[in-house]
């Protein structure tokens, strides 16, 4: 029994994060490994056929307009959509955090998360409702307002589209920013704000130089994680336009879909998710270089 | 977070501060308080009427769909699978996160960076294969499967945020 405990704690750290890997083998390895390994073959559900073809899918998804036009709406619709996050979410945060009635400001909190609390399918009908090209709540505000004198359809213009997308997504995102950045705040020693005060820092010093250093490190790892997660997202485009009108707003995950269930090539769009897999690494190491954040042992 | 300034400057600051955060308010809001809205029309209200409140109250909509379907049913269903998905992933991903910042064991980077990866990868392409798993598993149209996947999704992401926490435990 003592032997057991003895080794049981010497191997503690492996026996904790074994359940956690086992999972992630099962259900994701295996499918991952199946992706990588389709990738080159030319298997497709059309033909019984599978052999293998080297690099040929690369080849043909590196040198297809199409891919590129995908990578170029997805780094629009990621740069806009986190960085309109991250910069309303901290100007956010950083109002409700001077309040100074504790309970107004967690009411006020409270209220502004209720987006981030809005079940998928409920606010893919709010949106679909609001962008609606005769009778949407947008267009119709807007026309009585007397800013636009006829319907603007707004998931059916190329430009416009993508601004749509882009605003649902920060809609949706920018309370779990907020609510983040401002637990970083609220976890600043009050002594250091006092310090400032004394100093007679003005409210920009003391954002400048006091607020933003300490939660710096919180913004950065969240703009990290939404990053992937929005160039990765497909729910939020394909619910509102399906990558339409002329591939206005067509990202690599609704291409690389589009190609496996669209087209039945499952060997191409395995090597377009390797593809986009190749891509976000490249940015998620600019990122790391741009916000100096020393590598975590966690990432 | 008060500042020593002049009172003027003060208070302009207290009234732009409110007004950005009343527009964020409606901007958050809104959107949900118009679908409860006009959740109470009637159906003659959908299209014509551009009023804050219903001008003709009703809970038809309401009746009809615990008529039309087993909404209470589905209700049911959901809190089971999120309050075990949430159990789950709680434990399995505290107990990980733990391991993570803790411990040195050979191959700890390969796992994180494993987590990293398949965080990274779309995850709309793992809906047919896990479809396939669970079939051979025998686990389509149950809830443990449900189960199963929701926790597993979850875990990427909720073994990376506590991370930097945990290893600011004092011991």
């Amino acid at each position: 029994m003592k032997r057991l405990i003895a080794v049981l704690d010497r191997h503690f750290g492996i026996i904790t994060i074994f359940p956690a890997a086992l999972c992630i083998v099962v259900i994701f390895g295996y499918p991952m490994g199946m992706n990588i390994w389709l990738s080159f073959t030319n298997k497709s559900m059309i033909s019984k056929n599978v052999s293998f073809v080297g690099l040929a899918n690369y080849a043909r998804v590196l040198g297809d307009p199409v891919t590129w036009n995908a990578l170029k709406n997805g780094v629009v619709f990621s740069l806009f959509a986190v960085g309109s996050q991250t910069i309303i979410g901290f100007a956010a945060a950083l109002m409700i955090f001077s309040i100074k009635t504790r309970r107004v400001q967690t009411t006020v909190r409270n209220l502004l998360l209720i987006p981030w609390a809005t079940p998928f399918i409920s606010s893919v009908f709010i949106w679909r409702w609001i962008y609606n090209d005769l009778l949407g709540l947008l267009n119709r505000l807007l026309m009585a307002a007397g800013i636009i004198l006829s319907p603007v359809p707004w998931l059916g213009t190329p430009g416009l589209a993508m601004f749509s997308v882009v605003a649902r997504t920060a809609w949706f995102g920018t309370p779990l920013m907020m609510v983040s950045i401002l637990a970083g705040m609220q976890s600043i020693p009050q002594s250091q704000l006092d310090y400032a005060r004394l100093e007679g820092a003005t409210t920009f010093q003391l954002v400048r130089h006091v607020i933003f250093p300490n939660v710096r490190g919180i913004v950065g790892i969240l703009a990290i994680l939404r990053t992937i997660w929005t160039f990765n997202n497909f729910g939020n485009i394909y619910s509102l336009t399906g990558g339409g009108p002329q591939h206005a707003t067509e990202t690599l995950p609704l291409l690389a879909y589009q190609t496996a269930w669209g087209q039945f090539l499952l060997g191409k769009s395995g090597a377009l998710c390797v593809v986009i897999t190749f891509f976000l690494a490249i940015l998620l190491f600019v990122y790391f270089k741009l916000l100096r954040i020393k590598e975590n042992v966690s990432l | 977070m008060s500042i020593k300034a002049p009172r003027t400057k003060q208070l302009s600051g207290f009234i732009v501060r409110w007004i950005l955060l009343v527009m964020l308010l409606v901007l958050a809001i809104g959107p949900l308080f118009w679908q409860l809205s006009t959740s109470l029309r009637p159906q003659s209200e959908y299209y014509d009427a551009l009023t804050l409140f219903p001008r003709q109250w009703t809970l038809q909509n309401y009746i009809r769909s615990f008529q039309v379907t087993e909404i209470a049913r589905f209700f049911l269903n959901s809190v089971f699978v999120t309050a075990l998905t949430t159990i789950f992933s709680i434990i399995i991903a505290a107990l990980g996160a733990y391991s993570l910042s803790r411990f040195e064991y050979p191959g700890k980077k390969l796992i994180s960076r494993l987590i990293l990866l398949v965080y990274m990868f779309p995850p709309i392409l793992f809906v047919v294969p896990i479809f396939l798993i669970m079939f051979r598993l025998g686990l389509t149209d149950s809830h443990t499967g449900l189960i199963l996947s929701y926790t597993t999704f979850s875990l990427p992401f909720a073994l990376m945020s506590p991370a930097g926490w945990t290893e600011r435990i004092m011991l």
